[in-house]
């Protein structure tokens, strides 16, 4: 799926496997947007955004295995890992103040997106996001509504008046939709 | 959880959607299945790639708090 691992991305995976201080600050300079971004977007508060930005790039400097370069590439792994954690900060937050019902979404139109991306994963970025925004709505609306809104998927269900069952397949259609049309596009590239 | 339930729920999981017990669920079962383990990297990877297009900048100082933390060998440049 996607770009393979590049050379480069493999070096410096193994640099940290060998603890090499330069290779955390690399690995945080090409990726730390990704790992804020994700996190600022799912708990809308900076400053948890920049503790799970920390704890993700901490995590992986105490362990670099964590990561496994035969899977995928460092780029989505590291998006997928500050999404949970910024979900698990989200659930306890929302937890501890059940009443409070601003969810701070207003911030995020401050928000400015990043340009200090690699060409390739820009691209790759947009092609995702096309095939998202080329599913049918009935997919992509709570694929959106799980990932970015602060919902699990029976809350989503609820929201939407959807039976839970047919919200879980919808999700797992469009996502399984979005893989292949990049899969697609990958052996056929459009020019 | 039996496999066919765990296979229903991999697509919320991978968005990290689920319900905490739900998720402790189909961790557990993903330790003995190979078919949904990497279905769930594979749509994990997918979800991953969406939440790549969020790319933000952080603050400056972030950069050398972390490689403070990290090692005191390595300071603010």
């Amino acid at each position: 799926m996607g770009p393979t691992i590049s050379v480069a991305e493999r070096r410096l995976h193994e640099r940290m496997l060998a603890g090499d201080a330069g290779a955390l600050a690399e690995l945080y300079d090409q990726f730390g947007s990704v790992v804020f971004g994700v996190a600022l977007r799912v708990t809308t508060d900076r400053q948890a955004a920049e503790d799970i930005t920390q704890a993700v790039f901490l995590d992986l400097w105490h362990s670099p295995q964590r990561f496994d370069p035969g899977r995928g590439l460092l780029r989505p792994w590291l998006a997928t890992v500050a999404h949970h954690r910024g979900v698990v900060w989200r659930r306890r937050q929302q937890a501890a103040q059940r009443c409070d019902l601003d969810d701070g979404r207003t911030h995020l139109d401050q928000v400015v997106a990043d340009i200090g991306e690699t060409v390739e994963s820009v691209l790759m970025a947009e092609r995702v996001r096309l095939a998202v925004a080329a599913l049918p709505e009935e997919e992509r609306v709570p694929i959106r509504l799980a990932y970015f809104g602060d919902r699990t998927y029976r809350q989503v269900a609820r929201d939407l008046d959807i039976p839970e069952a047919t919200i879980r397949s919808r999700i797992r259609t469009g996502l399984g939709r979005t893989a292949k049309a990049l899969l697609s596009e990958l052996v056929e590239p459009k020019t | 959880m039996e496999h066919d339930a765990v296979w229903d729920l991999i697509g919320v999981y991978a968005l990290d959607a689920c319900d905490q017990d739900e998720n402790e669920a189909v961790e557990a079962h993903m330790a003995d299945c190979a078919d949904c383990e990497a279905e769930a990297a594979r749509l994990r990877e997918i979800a991953g790639w969406i939440g790549v297009s969020e790319a933000t900048t952080p603050s400056v100082e972030l950069r050398s708090k972390l490689l403070d933390q990290a090692e005191r060998r390595v300071g603010p440049e």
